[in-house]
């Protein structure tokens, strides 16, 4: 059973639809990264999952449970939202004092260490800290918990590259150490690439991949097609594998998810011009720009 | 939960309960005035000094109905920094994301502001009763009733403006707050005229009667307002 699962998630916000139909599942002890642009759903689906918000239509599972409907498999998750859900009149100690109270596995002494390696002063009222210390501490905080999976939006929002490199290390530190399974948003793909294992990727409100980053990095390519005659962008893009297409002249570049043999085999394209293996950015921006 | 609430409540409750020993104690001078006007010292008929020694009673029961305005001060601006602030300023999503039913954490919400709202209303009701102890050498006539009707009042008052801040979960909720309270008040005044429903007025204090039907619709009003919350909250969305 994985510790993620979601079915044709839907949810609209009156008349905009901010998800849809999105199927997906985070496996054991991955750290699946989820990427799109503003407005793509990437908060939404994050909320969904952790129970917060409850679907238009589709299901979300958590070990195999609805985390509205059993809250208490809440024990076992650390959330961490883009904005620190911390009440500012409290310190982080105080915080770690309450969540004692409330949480079993909350661990004092993990906490402490959570706080070393973050750099927070716990004795520090919420309200007096800088907005990449609450995110920190609110890290800390989510860490003491020693969660099975830990989902946190945009992590590294409001924090300088020197820390956000540091908190990312703590993400891999975290898995690593204690095979928690990583679910988190993010911009900024270079950081994607240097920590997650899997990646989702989210256009419009609709999943348009999700796959291993190894996977990706071999499957995925960005094939340069020349053919006797300008071809037709649709029929290129009806193609098994082609996720997006641009057609300049004889020549089409044709994001394509496959071997490119096989692709000019199928396209009826005089030569392989090209094929360059592309990173997440590239697969990225194919689909953002693409709208494959 | 409801440590934690309190904790975060230190400073209101602090002045909350000042006001309240400060309201309820400032009587007491007043019946002195009062008292010393009696005698006829001051040249009253005798008819004039008979009528002004039943003030007392008259002096509690406006003491009851005046304590309501200062508790939904007070509730209003529990519920702006317990519920409005905690789900504008983010915070609520850390009680959200605890492994417990939503029912169970606005149940101890709810909870904690009752208590909080009960311990200001009682605060202001033990001075009320030093100062009228002191004053009078005994208490007025209708004392208990009184008072466990603005304890009632409190309640009650507290369910329904924090059922308001639920549904609403921004800054507006005090204005509807107001509104719905305003008008509660309209039919607690006609409603007697209809003979709908008796609220405790400053005859049944003066004889010394518990309002028992008026207790109930009290309590009845705020465990109503308190299951609506919990209701409203299952469904809540919280962006």
């Amino acid at each position: 059973m994985h510790p993620v699962e979601c079915r044709e998630l839907s949810k609209r916000y009156r008349e905009r639809s901010a998800l849809a139909g999105v199927t997906m599942h985070v496996p054991e002890g991955s750290i699946t990264a989820v990427v799109g642009e503003n407005g793509a759903g990437k908060t939404t689906l994050l909320r969904l999952v952790v129970g917060l918000m409850r679907p238009t239509s589709g299901t979300v599972s958590l070990w195999g449970m609805d985390p509205r409907v059993k809250p208490e498999v809440r024990e076992r998750l650390g959330y961490v939202p883009e904005r620190p859900a911390l009440d500012r009149r409290f310190t982080g100690d105080d915080l770690a004092r309450l969540s004692l109270r409330v949480r079993r596995r909350f661990s004092l002494a993990a906490y402490a260490r959570a706080m070393d390696e973050l750099d927070v002063d716990g004795s520090r009222k919420v309200d007096e800290l800088s907005k990449g210390m609450q995110t920190r501490l609110a890290l800390a905080l989510a860490l003491a918990q020693e969660p099975d999976l830990m989902v946190l939006d945009e992590p590294t929002e409001g924090l300088d590259p020197l820390v956000r490199r540091r908190v990312l290390a703590e993400l891999i530190g975290l898995a690593a150490g204690f095979g928690a399974t990583v679910l988190f948003t993010a911009h900024v793909l270079g950081e994607v690439e240097r920590v997650a294992d899997r990646v989702i990727v989210l256009v419009g409100g609709r999943c348009r991949l999700e796959a291993p980053l190894h996977e990706l990095r071999a499957s995925e390519h960005m094939v340069r097609l020349r053919f006797d005659a300008a071809p037709s962008p649709a029929t290129l893009r009806a193609l098994a594998g082609v996720r997006s297409v641009h057609v300049d002249g004889d020549v089409a570049h044709v994001h394509y998810s496959g071997p490119p043999e096989l692709l000019l085999a199928m396209s009826g394209a005089r030569e392989v011009l090209g094929a360059e293996a592309m990173d997440l950015e590239s697969v990225y921006l194919s689909f953002v720009e693409g709208r494959a | 939960m409801i440590r934690r609430e309190f904790v975060n409540a230190r400073w209101r409750l602090g002045v909350g309960l000042l006001v309240a020993l400060v309201t309820g104690g400032g009587f007491a001078p007043l019946f002195f005035v009062v008292r010393s006007l009696v005698p006829g010292a001051h040249g009253l008929s005798p008819a004039a000094a008979a009528a002004l020694s039943s003030k007392p009673a008259y002096l509690l029961s406006w003491f009851v109905k005046t304590m309501p305005q200062l508790i939904t001060v007070y509730a209003l601006i529990l519920v702006l920094g317990s519920v409005v602030g905690e789900a504008t300023g983010g915070s609520i999503t850390w009680l959200l994301m605890l492994p417990r039913p939503r029912w169970w954490i606005i149940l101890h919400k709810q909870l904690a502001a009752s208590l909080e709202v009960g311990l200001v209303a009682l605060a202001a009701l033990a001075a009320l009763w030093t100062g009228g102890s002191v004053a009078f050498g005994r208490l007025p006539p209708g004392m208990i009733g009184a008072s466990l009707l603005g304890i009632a009042d409190a309640l009650a008052i507290e369910a329904v403006i924090g059922f308001v801040g639920i549904w609403f979960l921004t800054p507006i909720a005090v204005v509807v707050a107001v509104a719905v309270l305003f008008a509660f008040s309209i039919i607690a005044q006609i409603a007697p005229a209809l003979d709908v429903l008796h609220v405790a007025s400053a005859r049944s204090f003066l004889a010394g009667t518990i309002p028992w039907s008026d207790l109930a619709v009290m309590l009845a009003a705020g465990a109503l307002a308190v299951t609506c919350s919990v209701l409203v909250f299952q469904r809540k969305e919280l962006w």
